[in-house]
């Protein structure tokens, strides 16, 4: 999953949790839906710094 | 003999009769008029002059001589022939450049005869620097072929995605350009992979190395999501690798996106026409390539308060809703039952109250009734009406009637506010 499609994924959740005119069940599953997806998307822009990567036509070399 | 030597003139005169053509060309010249040189030269300004208006010619500039009224004078040659050109001051004025000696130079001008000297000329009307020149024409004719073809067409242009993990880059390892793009890339989003491929992107032949760049980013089984070409800023010929029609190929054929990003903001090159964006410098293009990552950190801050206020808003409807449950129709009855008893407790309470509050009323106002007559049998109020009292002196005892006092006796009248002694 990309980025882009967690956010849209995670404002639709929120539209409807915040409506408030879905079953108890189901709110718990948005929830939790929800979550992940936060977790998700905190993750891809963790500061953990990306790598620097030489691609030749021989392969690809971490360089940094 | 004479028959013999008419015959043999006879036949010499046939044999000249069968050289026909040189016979009627000397009778022509002699038929021809002469011309005066003005005339022939007039006739060869004719013939000149309309064939050769708006002529392109490439040459050497030499002998220039810049001539204090203001006119160029100078010859264009080759290695074979020299031809005198002019350029009038006004067309003068108007160089981008210097013309020197030894200058290539691709001049557009006119074929003029000069009555005077008999000699001809190139009346010059414009001129350009040959290199540059014919780099310029060329990247006109190929942006124009191109922009026919469609491959500028907005309809192209593919979306950015707007979190990349991994870039791809294609310019020179140890250009300033990378070093940008490096730098720009882990202040905004340190998260993503930077992948180089190594191009050398100045000279002839490099536009090779530009096209096996984007080509092997697009071979790869785990692609980047997005491809940044480019360089730093330099002339039109440092430049050049990026307007030859291989490189805008390769970019248009491209399925991952590609920013453009060569030279300056002011250079514009085929490849930044053909990019799904161009970017003004490689830092720019950096810039355009990621998000900003404070911002999209506080984005999803706000997420998370608003899953959590969702939640926590959820559990205050729900508890509204069970109230609302517990006063439906299948509580109902009960709930009157409970009601009923409750309604006459609070019955039984109020009038229980309303006895006390009755019972409390009349005892204040018993109380208040003694208080008035405690008040009015106070000494002191009768004094501030006026009345005074009168003591023996002697006795201290009051005397309330004037038979009780004899002659000569100490009294004593109390105001209000003093005491006065008198003597009867």
């Amino acid at each position: 999953m990309k980025y882009e499609e967690a956010i849209k994924k995670l404002n639709e959740i929120m539209e409807k949790l915040e409506s408030g005119d879905i079953p108890l069940d189901k709110t718990f599953e948005y929830f939790e839906e929800g979550k992940k997806l936060l977790d998700f998307c905190r993750k891809q822009l963790s500061d953990a710094e990306g790598k620097l990567l030489k691609i030749t036509n021989k392969g690809i070399e971490e360089i940094g | 003999m004479t028959d013999l030597f008419s015959y043999i003139e006879e036949e010499e005169n046939k044999k000249e009769a069968e050289k026909l053509i040189p016979s009627e060309k000397k009778k022509e010249k002699k038929e021809k008029e002469v011309l005066s040189v003005f005339e022939i030269t007039k006739l060869i300004k004719g013939v000149l002059e309309p064939n050769f208006s708006g002529v392109w010619i490439e040459g050497e500039i030499s002998n220039y001589k810049h001539h204090s009224s203001g006119h160029h004078y100078f010859s264009l040659k080759d290695e074979k022939a020299v031809i005198s050109c002019v350029m009038w001051k006004a067309t003068g004025d108007r160089l981008s450049f210097k013309p020197d000696n030894g200058q290539k130079v691709i001049v557009l001008g006119n074929v003029t005869v000069y009555e005077g000297s008999g000699r001809y000329q190139i009346d010059v009307k414009k001129m350009t620097v040959s290199g540059i020149g014919e780099l310029q024409e060329r990247f006109e004719i190929l942006k124009q072929k191109l922009l026919e073809e469609g491959l500028f067409d907005q309809i192209h242009k593919k979306p950015l995605p707007f979190l990349v993990k991994n870039i791809g880059v294609v310019t020179a390892e140890t250009g300033a350009a990378f070093q940008d793009i490096r730098k720009v890339i882990r202040s905004r989003a340190p998260f993503v992979n930077i992948f180089i491929y190594n191009a050398r992107v100045q000279g002839k032949g490099t536009e090779s190395e530009i096209v096996d760049g984007i080509i092997l980013f697009n071979s790869q089984a785990d692609p980047v999501d997005v491809i940044i070409i480019g360089r730093g800023g330099g002339s039109l010929e440092d430049l050049w690798s990026f307007n030859e029609e291989v490189v805008a190929r390769a970019v248009f054929n491209s399925k991952i996106p590609v920013i453009s990003a060569v030279g300056h903001e002011i250079d514009f090159s085929i490849s930044d026409f053909v990019a799904d964006v161009r970017a003004a410098t490689p830092s720019h293009a950096a810039e355009i390539a990621t998000i900003n990552l404070t911002e999209e950190n506080l984005r999803i801050g706000q997420y998370k308060s608003r899953l959590g206020s969702s939640i926590s808003n959820y559990f205050q409807r729900q508890n509204e809703l069970l109230n609302a449950y517990a006063n439906s129709h299948a509580f109902k009855r009960p709930a009157d039952i409970l009601n009923n008893y409750t309604m006459i407790l609070d019955n039984i309470e109020d009038k229980f109250s309303m006895l006390l509050r009755v019972r409390f009323d009349s005892e204040k106002q018993k109380l208040s009734k003694y208080d008035d007559i405690l008040r009015s049998l106070d000494p002191e109020s009768v004094l501030n009406r006026g009345f005074a009292i009168v003591r023996d002196k002697k006795t201290e005892k009051i005397v309330s009637s004037a038979k009780k006092v004899k002659k000569e006796t100490e009294l004593e009248v109390q105001f209000k506010d003093g005491k006065v002694d008198v003597k009867s």
